[in-house]
C-alpha cells in the first residue's frame, strides 16, 4: 500500500522533510497516480498527510539499457 | 605505525584519535565509545592498508540518524560538494544502517561519475539483508545508457544474481545478497580494463570491460540515478565510491569493513 496525492500536493512536499535530513519524494506509479510511502507517512509530522487515502502500489517498469 | 599516514589526537581521556576519524565523529555529533572505536579502528586501517587516499567517499553509517548518517568520512564538511548524502523518500535510520523501502527511498551522493577516470573506480556496499524489492534493484549507482553504467548490485533481479555494471555488465551465480559486495575496474586505457565482482573479499566474477562516461547524474544509493529507478529494500552498513581496487585491496577493505561491522554488532 502506498498514500495517493494529487499533483498539487506531490508539488507541496518537494522540498520539504520527513524528518531532519530527509525529504518526501513523490513519484508517479504505472497508472500515473502521485504516490509517497507509508514509511514517509508515518515517519512525517504533516497531518494532512497522514490523512491522504491509500491504494495498492503498481510500479512502474523500466527497461534497463542494454 | 607501518604504512599510517595518518595524525593521531590525544582525547581528554589519554587516548589517541586519528585526526580524520574526529572530525567525523565531531561532524556528526557522535561522542559514543563503541562507535568511536569502530571508526577510529577504520580510518587507520585504511590508511595503513594505504586505501585512505584511493576512497572519494566513505559513508558508514552510525549514530541511528538521518542526520549522523549524512556524512562522508573522507570529508564531513556538511556540503553538497563534500558528497554528503541527501536522503528521500522512505529510509529507516537506525543503529544497523540505512534501510530503504524499495519504493521511494534512495539517497543522492552528489558524485559523478566523470569525477573518475574511465578506467580506475570501484563501488562498494555492505548490504545487511537477504532480500528483493520485486524487481531489478541497485544498491548504488547511475545508469543513462548501455556503456553509461556505473553501478553496483547484491541482487539485480529476484534470481540473487550480485551484478556490477562498470562499462560492461558483470554477473555472478546465484546466491545470497546479505554480505559485503564490490565492483572495481582497473586498468590504463579507455577500452579492455579489468572489471571485477566481490563479495566478502572473494572473487565472483571477472570480465574485459570498456567505459564511456558521459553521464550527467550522479550516483544514488538504493536506486539507480539517470533511470531514476530500480529502488533496493536492503539495508546499508557501510559504502564506498572510490579509485580502483586491486585483489589485495579488496581482501583488505573487506577485512576492515566486517571487523568494523562486528564492533558495531551489526555484521551478518
Amino acid at each position: 500500500m502506498v498514500a495517493l496525492l494529487t499533483q498539487q500536493q506531490a508539488e507541496a512536499l518537494q522540498g520539504v522533510e520527513v524528518v531532519t535530513d530527509n525529504f518526501f519524494n513523490p513519484i508517479q506509479d504505472a497508472d500515473d497516480n502521485w504516490i509517497i510511502s507509508l514509511e514517509e507517512v508515518n515517519q512525517c509530522s504533516i497531518e494532512w498527510v497522514k490523512q491522504l487515502p491509500q491504494i495498492e502500489y503498481n510500479p512502474k517498469q523500466f527497461t534497463l539499457p542494454i | 605505525m607501518y604504512g599510517y599516514g595518518g595524525k593521531l589526537v590525544i582525547q581528554s581521556g589519554g587516548s589517541t584519535i586519528d585526526s580524520d576519524a574526529e572530525a567525523f565523529l565531531l561532524a556528526a555529533s557522535i561522542t559514543d565509545a563503541t562507535i568511536t572505536t569502530a571508526v577510529n579502528d577504520l580510518v587507520v586501517g585504511l590508511k595503513t592498508n594505504y586505501l585512505w587516499n584511493k576512497m572519494r567517499a566513505l559513508y558508514p553509517f552510525v549514530g541511528g540518524t538521518a542526520t549522523t548518517h549524512k556524512f562522508n568520512l573522507k570529508d564531513p564538511r556538511d556540503l553538497d560538494a563534500a558528497y554528503r548524502l541527501t536522503f528521500f523518500g522512505g529510509i529507516t535510520h537506525s543503529a544497523t544502517g540505512a534501510d530503504p523501502n524499495g519504493t521511494t527511498g534512495y539517497a543522492d551522493t552528489h558524485i559523478y561519475p566523470n569525477y573518475f577516470g574511465l578506467s580506475d573506480i570501484h563501488l562498494s556496499f555492505y548490504s545487511r539483508e537477504n532480500t528483493h524489492s520485486g524487481g531489478d534493484d541497485f544498491d548504488i549507482g547511475t545508469v543513462t545508457g548501455a556503456v553509461n553504467r556505473f553501478w553496483l548490485s547484491s541482487g539485480l533481479s529476484n534470481t540473487n544474481s550480485p551484478t556490477s555494471g562498470l562499462g560492461s555488465v558483470l554477473a555472478s551465480s546465484t546466491g545470497s545478497t546479505d554480505g559485503f559486495f564490490v565492483g572495481s575496474l582497473t586498468g590504463t586505457a579507455l577500452i579492455n580494463n579489468t572489471n571485477k565482482l566481490y563479495k566478502n573479499g572473494s572473487l565472483l566474477a571477472t570480465s574485459v570491460s570498456s567505459m564511456s562516461i558521459t553521464n550527467n547524474a550522479s550516483i544514488a544509493l538504493f536506486r539507480a540515478n539517470g533511470i531514476d529507478d530500480g529502488y533496493s529494500n536492503r539495508e546499508c552498513a557501510f559504502a564506498s565510491i572510490g579509485l580502483g581496487l586491486s585483489d589485495a585491496d579488496v581482501t583488505a577493505l573487506n577485512t576492515l569493513v566486517q571487523a568494523f561491522n562486528t564492533t558495531l554488532s551489526r555484521n551478518v
